[in-house]
């Protein structure tokens, strides 16, 4: 004769059944709101503004109107302690955009490392100036130093920190000065170097 | 008290989070452009110096003279024993008064510091204010 299950057994298997059922049923659940989303849509609309058209300037730096200007009074062909050239020279903004501009120069040639190593060639920069004298003899007078008598290197040198800003179609005046410093040493004659300078225009936020 | 002290050990993540972090964003960069002044040559004068030669005869003394040599501000000539400064624009030399005989030699100065090499020589005898050779 078989054997009854006990009325405790009979309610811990009950119980199981239950929650297997619960963990079915929730698991159904998860997989229905995951898979069956309620689509929601609201009425929308809309207003644009209009008229906004944006167009990049244009950043041109030129001296006297050319990218490379050669000069035409700065080289000097025998100079001697004291000696100096200058030359007048427009900065001119060709571009759209505003911007700001700086010189820098250095040396090359046979003897530039003579010369750098004695610091005996100085760039003066004046804004406003004129040239007084010819030759060898040129200075730049008046107006405002913007870099004075600043040695060149083999390296590009710095001489004149930002400038301006200059407005697009705008253009400033400056003079250059070479000059061969008075105490420069007997060893430097005859030795020949060509002098680079650069203008240099950065861009500028308004 | 725990809580406290959890806060505090947030507050410097906080201020990391703050001050540092933007500037790890995108760097701004200017338009440049540039141009050049170019074909500027400078060349110191020489240390060639002049070559003397010997003058005309004249009565009563001798003459030298050299040539010019370019950038020159002065020339200075030896003779005698001593230095002569004289300006650029004096070649010639007119000796009258040398008793004796002498060497003469000339050099360019440029500015008040540099003198170019020692020209060739010349022997240049005065006798009595009278007789002039020069060779």
């Amino acid at each position: 004769m078989p054997r009854r299950a006990a009325p405790a057994h009979r309610a811990r298997s009950s119980g199981r059944t239950h929650l297997r059922r619960a963990a079915w049923l929730l698991g159904l659940a998860l997989v229905a709101l995951l898979v069956v989303r309620p689509t929601w849509a609201a009425w929308t609309d809309s207003a644009q503004l209009t008229g906004t058209t944006v167009t990049a300037g244009s950043l041109d730096l030129r001296l006297d109107g050319a990218d490379s200007r050669a000069t035409t009074t700065l080289s000097m062909p025998v100079m001697v302690p004291g000696s100096s050239s200058a030359e007048l020279v427009s900065v001119q903004n060709n571009g759209t955009a505003k911007l700001t501009w700086t010189f820098s120069g250095s040396l090359s040639g046979t003897g530039a490392s003579a010369y750098a190593t004695a610091s005996a060639l100085t760039v003066t920069v004046r804004s406003g100036a004129t040239v007084s004298g010819s030759g060898s003899a040129a200075t730049c007078s008046g107006g405002t130093a913007l870099a004075s008598s600043v040695a060149l290197g083999t390296t590009s040198t710095s001489l004149v920190t930002a400038q301006g800003p200059l407005s697009a179609g705008g253009s400033t005046s400056v003079c250059v000065q070479v000059t061969l410093d008075a105490a420069a040493p007997s060893t430097l004659m005859g030795a020949t170097a060509s002098v680079a300078l650069t203008a240099g225009a950065s861009s500028v936020v308004s | 008290m725990s809580r406290l002290l959890r806060r505090l050990a947030c507050a410097p993540l906080a201020l990391w989070l703050v001050l540092v972090l933007p500037t790890g964003g995108a760097a701004e960069a200017a338009w440049a452009d540039s141009a050049a002044l170019t074909g500027t040559t400078v060349t110191a004068a020489g240390p060639a110096g002049p070559v003397l030669s010997c003058g005309a005869l004249t009565l009563g003394g001798a003459d030298v003279s050299w040539t010019a040599v370019p950038g020159a501000t002065g020339y200075r000539l030896t003779y005698g024993g001593a230095d002569h400064d004289v300006s650029a624009a004096t070649l010639t030399q007119h000796f009258t008064s040398l008793l004796g005989t002498s060497t003469v030699t000339v050099r360019a100065r440029f500015g008040t510091t540099w003198v170019s090499n020692s020209s060739n020589s010349r022997t240049v005898t005065v006798v009595a204010f009278l007789i002039g050779v020069c060779g």
